[in-house]
């Protein structure tokens, strides 16, 4: 994409690239967009090239999960936004296209994180949803654009790029705060945690701080980037314009949807691992360190100053997005975040008055007692008594089954003197299988299928009757969508060019950012060098590696840091990578 | 501006003073079809002030947690209620986009009520904080496209503005659509308050309940909290529901139709059957359903 | 409440009963919606006339044949079938009832999005007929599709029927009446014909799945 991008512009500066886009128009900018919509997707961990991501950034540890998921896939947002606002002229149909593929992206990964069970996992493909809610919202921005309308391109904008920055903020706080618990238990598997906020009660809380600003609840920073989409989003069904409606509504209640998963997820996320009884009398937490949670203090500190004074943020977003031909006279519908600030403190205010109001009514009691839990007259609980994770997400997770297509291992003893049972339920990702190796053997596999259609079945007959007719139905409506005037610009000539490719410059820095934050690890001697080797051999790799494999290689450096953090001793996971990518380095 | 503040006035001493009636209602509508007289009328206020003046048993599972659920979740709903309209068309406070946080404090409610639930390590609270979820999850959608219809319909996002004088302007052409949005904000109601058919909160078996079994182990003035949050609750969406059923009808009307609203979710009580778990997410998708096909109406409503 | 948001909301009801339709698993119930149906389309053709003007006498004729014959006779011969047949539920559709409810929201906002565009020839008496009459169709097509047993697919044939008869309103005053009850004429021969066929599935075969019809080949259709 870039090669065609570069050959317009003659250059591959920024600026150069920027001054030439301006004239590309129609076909040329579309192609570009999608094309940089494909990579830089890629790179963000859009639907269905979000595949990676999942498995990358959880071997990693907290810390550099936290940078990986905050800042490192923003960089691929980062690319597509530059590619948007050099090209003014594309059409609904190209925002409305990037709103549907977030609002899948989305929806993807938050019912993928509702069933993982390990804690770092399910935090990896909230990360997906997040970048799907992104993706939502620039999809409505362009949608914006494209219909000459102010107040969407600036609400979709800046509520995109204030939810990068605030997940940025809370994932990466849920991801030192997760790590602090895989830290102290050993383990990151959600059903055999328990009661962890006995034991680590300040963990506890800055984990559920992260979690109510996840959530997008009040009186965190969370809200604060979805507000705007929202508001965008409404803005857009407003309209009445036909395509630009139909797609704002369906990601309105995608976005609803995924804000009601979310809430299911990381009501999971905490209140499986942190609260109730311990689950498995093997695991023994102790306390984390008092400067492990200054870190988090500082980002939950963030996340709490944002979500009540949320009016900071609206100068640097303005400058941002204003600096585009749009966004001049929109500032006063932003002036309404002032509100939400506003909402959130009234909300911690009545939890405090209500809080004092209870201390006094109890202080003229007779003081509390204490007892076992209320089993509902069973005399005996025990602790594995409690739900699991994976119980408590298993009626959505079954709501959802044609898209997650959950393994059942095991059920319940159905004899009259039930021994013991056990139930396991697997859900792994399908886009690999289903998406991806369907895609390849497609056209084979179609040819195959035409022939068992004509069996003999009423409602087969029927059916291909019914979809023709709806198919011209729907050309017919397409050409009437088709007559809205695109914006027309000149074609400038194209010449060659080549050069060293921009992007690669950011893989670069990003190899040495999360180089650098290994060594702020400070492991033992021999796994940094592993990490750093990685590093060193990931950049050669993708000094001379095609630049498709882009992330794949960020992937592969960061199982190798992981890997060779987390086995102190046998750099072998490691240097298996290392070596795999030395081989691959050496190629010409 | 006179007439403002007492709407005010009379808002906040509404919020204060009915949810309690409403239940009343409920438990009178259903023993009359039970062939009973009832609990009295002030029997939910007596329980609440009996609640309130005993001390709490706090189980040795429970953390801070479990503590400050109920007492977030209040404040939740109490703060949503201020930017609800009751009485008046205006609401005590409003701004443009309110209606995204009014949704976000009942979620910020839920999660405080689930997470307590789930802090006694009890199995049948972590089953009525599963089935919470569950059903929040799907009715979510359902409000916010009812919502965005009613948004598409008035062009206002403040939801004093949205259901005031310019939805009763709207009215005639788009009564049909009024009517698919009430009938799919009753079904949230019904599914977010925990009333029958989602939930049946009367019931002897803790294992068929959703929100009664998530406060199982909450006692005296946290009960009482958790109680009062859940009245509160049905008035707000109560209100919300009967702005859209019934936009011409002057204020006093709309006030007095909130016990009669309370009647109907008797009625439904007394007549139907709790679903099937596994038939509610048809439930709610037909909300959904309904919902769409409400904001197709209007967005038509708007060309032609 | 005038004329325009009453035919409106018929039409709004219509819709509701498709997609109740999708969602009905007991026969006699789904023949009940499908009679409701009819009953609130069937004076649409007379509203129709009283926006345009004068109301003639083949509009009352007409009322009365469709509410007769599609309201009353129809579903009789219909509930008849199901009660010889024994046949009470549609235990095993092909598509599930959530997945097909949703399918039918789908092709709902499709008809929305094309029959939005669609102007009748001459005055239209409301802007949701062309969606109405085409989702409508659409859904007819989807219950026929998706269900297995033979009176499910005449109910579907029905809807589908209904759906035409809503397009039919675009062009009133246009349509002779004699056209109509000749149409009426046809759909109670049609009825009747497949009340035949069910009851001689039912006693050939001891079963009214079309399942098993697919080895006969042309036999079904």
């Amino acid at each position: 994409m870039n090669g065609i991008h570069i050959g317009l512009a003659g250059g591959t500066s920024f600026g150069a690239l920027a001054a030439s886009a301006g004239g590309v128009s129609g076909g040329m900018a579309v192609a570009l967009f999608l094309l940089a919509a494909a990579g830089f997707g890629t790179k963000a961990g859009l639907a269905p090239m979000h595949v990676w991501l999942p498995a990358a950034h959880p071997v990693a540890p907290g810390p550099v999960s936290a940078l990986m998921s905050g800042i490192v896939i923003k960089t691929g947002i980062f690319g597509l936004l530059r590619v948007i606002f050099w090209l003014p002229g594309l059409p609904a149909w190209c925002g409305a296209a990037l709103l549907a593929v977030g609002a899948i992206t989305g929806l993807w990964g938050i019912l993928q994180a509702l069933g993982q069970g390990n804690l770092k996992r399910l935090l990896a493909y909230s990360s997906v949803e997040n970048i799907g809610i992104i993706a939502l919202a620039i999809g409505v921005a362009m949608i914006g654009r494209a219909n000459g309308n102010d107040l969407l391109w600036t609400l979709g904008m800046a509520g995109a790029l204030a939810h990068v920055l605030n997940h940025g903020l809370f994932k990466g706080l849920l991801f030192l705060s997760g790590g602090a618990v895989v830290h102290a238990t050993g383990t990151g598997d959600l059903d055999r945690l328990g009661g962890l906020a006995k034991v680590m009660p300040h963990n506890a809380a800055m984990f559920l701080a992260a979690t109510v600003a996840i959530c997008a609840l009040p009186p965190m920073n969370g809200l604060v980037g979805e507000w705007m989409i929202y508001q965008a989003l409404f803005g857009a069904a407003m309209m009445k314009n036909g395509l630009s409606a139909a797609a704002a509504m369906a990601g309105l209640a995608a976005l609803a949807l995924i804000g009601g998963l979310a809430l299911a997820t990381f009501t999971k996320a905490f209140g499986i691992p942190f609260l109730g009884e311990k689950r498995d009398a093997t695991i023994h937490a102790h306390p984390i360190d008092k400067s492990m949670i200054g870190g988090m203090a500082i980002l939950a500190v963030a996340c709490l100053g944002i979500g009540l004074a949320p009016a900071v943020l609206i100068p640097p977003l303005m400058r941002t997005v204003g600096s585009a031909a749009f966004g001049q006279s929109a500032p006063g519908a932003m002036g309404s975040l002032v509100w939400v600030g506003i909402v959130g403190a009234a909300v911690i205010a009545a939890t405090t008055g209500l809080w004092i109001w209870r201390r006094r009514v109890a202080a003229n009691r007779p003081p509390a007692t204490t007892g076992p839990t209320w089993g509902c007259g069973f005399v005996a609980p025990t602790p594995r008594m409690q739900y699991t994770g994976t119980g408590l997400a298993d009626s959505l997770v079954e709501t959802f089954a044609a898209a997650l297509r959950p393994r059942r291992r095991g059920g319940v003893p159905a004899e009259l003197f039930p021994r013991s049972g056990a139930l396991a339920v697997d859900i792994t990702d399908g886009m690999l299988d289903r998406v991806h190796a369907p895609a390849f053997f497609a056209v084979r596999r179609a040819a195959r299928r035409l022939r068992p259609m004509a069996r003999g079945k009423v409602q087969v007959y029927l059916l291909c009757l019914a979809g023709t007719l709806l198919a011209v139905f729907v050309v017919e409506a397409g050409m009437e969508w088709g007559e809205a005037p695109l914006i027309e610009k000149t074609i400038p000539t194209i010449e060659e060019g080549t050069g060293a490719r921009r992007p690669r410059d950011v893989g670069r820095e990003m190899g040495a950012a999360s180089e650098g934050a290994l060594e702020a690890d400070a492991g033992a001697g021999r796994p940094r060098d592993v990490g750093r080797e990685a590093g060193a051999v990931g950049e050669e790799t993708l000094a001379r590696d095609a630049e498709a494999r882009r992330p794949r290689d960020v992937e592969r450096e960061a199982g190798a840091a992981g890997e060779g953090t987390l086995t102190r001793d046998g750099g072998a996971g490691g240097s298996r990578h290392g070596g795999e990518m030395r081989e691959e380095g050496m190629q010409p | 501006m006179i007439a403002r503040v007492l709407h005010i006035l009379l808002d906040l001493a509404l919020i204060v003073a009915l949810p309690p009636m409403l239940i009343a209602v409920i438990w009178k509508v259903k023993a009359w079809f039970g062939g009973r007289d009832g609990p009295g009328w002030m029997q939910p206020y007596r329980d609440l002030r009996k609640l309130w003046n005993k001390s709490a048993v706090y189980s040795r599972t429970t953390t801070w947690v479990f503590r400050a659920g109920p007492v977030v979740n209040l404040a939740a709903l109490g703060t949503a209620a201020l930017l609800v309209p009751i009485s008046g068309t205006a609401a005590v406070a409003g701004f443009p986009g309110d209606l995204i946080v009014v949704a976000y404090l009942l979620a910020l409610g839920k999660m405080a009520t689930v997470l307590a639930a789930l802090d006694t390590g009890s199995s049948f609270e972590g089953m009525g904080a599963a089935r919470e979820i569950t059903f929040g999850a799907m009715a979510e959608p359902t409000l916010f496209v009812a919502l965005a219809a009613l948004a598409i319909a008035t062009g206002q996002l403040r939801l004093g503005a949205m259901l005031g004088p310019v939805l009763a302007a709207a009215w005639p052409g788009m009564m049909p659509a009024s009517l698919l949005i009430a009938a799919a904000l009753f079904i949230v109601m019904l599914t977010e308050c925990s009333r029958i058919p989602v939930d049946d909160p009367t019931t002897h078996l803790e294992l068929t309940m959703v929100h009664e079994v998530m406060v199982l182990d909450h006692g005296g003035p946290e009960l009482a909290m958790a109680t009062f949050a859940a009245a509160l609750k049905l008035l707000l969406l109560g209100s919300i529901l009967l702005h859209v059923a019934m936009p011409l009808a002057p204020w006093p009307m709309k006030v007095v139709a909130l016990p009669l609203l309370a009647a109907v979710v008797g009625v439904v009580e007394s007549t139907m059957a709790r679903l099937r778990l596994y038939r509610v997410p048809l439930l709610l998708g037909s909300a959904l359903v309904l919902a769409g096909l409400a904001a197709l109406l209007v967005t038509m409503g708007g060309k032609a | 409440m005038d004329l325009q948001t009453a035919i409106d909301g018929a039409l709004v009801m219509v819709l509701l009963l498709d997609l109740g339709l999708l969602t009905l698993g007991r026969l006699a119930t789904a023949i009940k919606a499908l009679a409701l149906q009819c009953l609130v389309l069937a004076p649409l053709p007379l509203a129709a006339e009283a926006m345009h003007g004068s109301v003639g006498g083949h509009g009352w004729l007409i009322l009365g044949a469709t509410i007769g014959l599609k309201v009353f006779l129809i579903p009789w011969v219909l509930l008849r079938a199901i009660r010889t047949g024994e046949i009470h539920r549609e235990i095993e559709p092909l598509v599930g009832f959530t997945a097909s409810l949703a399918i039918g929201a789908g092709l709902l906002a499709v008809a929305f999005a094309v029959g939005g565009g669609m102007r009748a020839p001459g005055l239209s008496i409301s802007p949701l007929l062309a969606p109405a009459g085409l989702g409508t169709v659409a859904i007819g097509l989807l219950i026929m599709i998706s269900r297995v047993k033979a009176i499910t697919q005449v109910v579907g044939y029905l809807v589908v029927e209904n759906g035409v008869y809503i397009f039919g309103l675009l062009l009133v005053g246009r349509m002779p009446a004699l056209v109509e009850m000749g149409i009426l004429l046809d759909l109670f021969v049609a009825v009747f014909i497949m009340a035949i066929v069910v009851h001689h599935i039912r006693r050939t075969f001891d079963h009214i799945d079309t399942h098993l019809l697919g080895g006969n080949g042309e036999a079904s259709s």
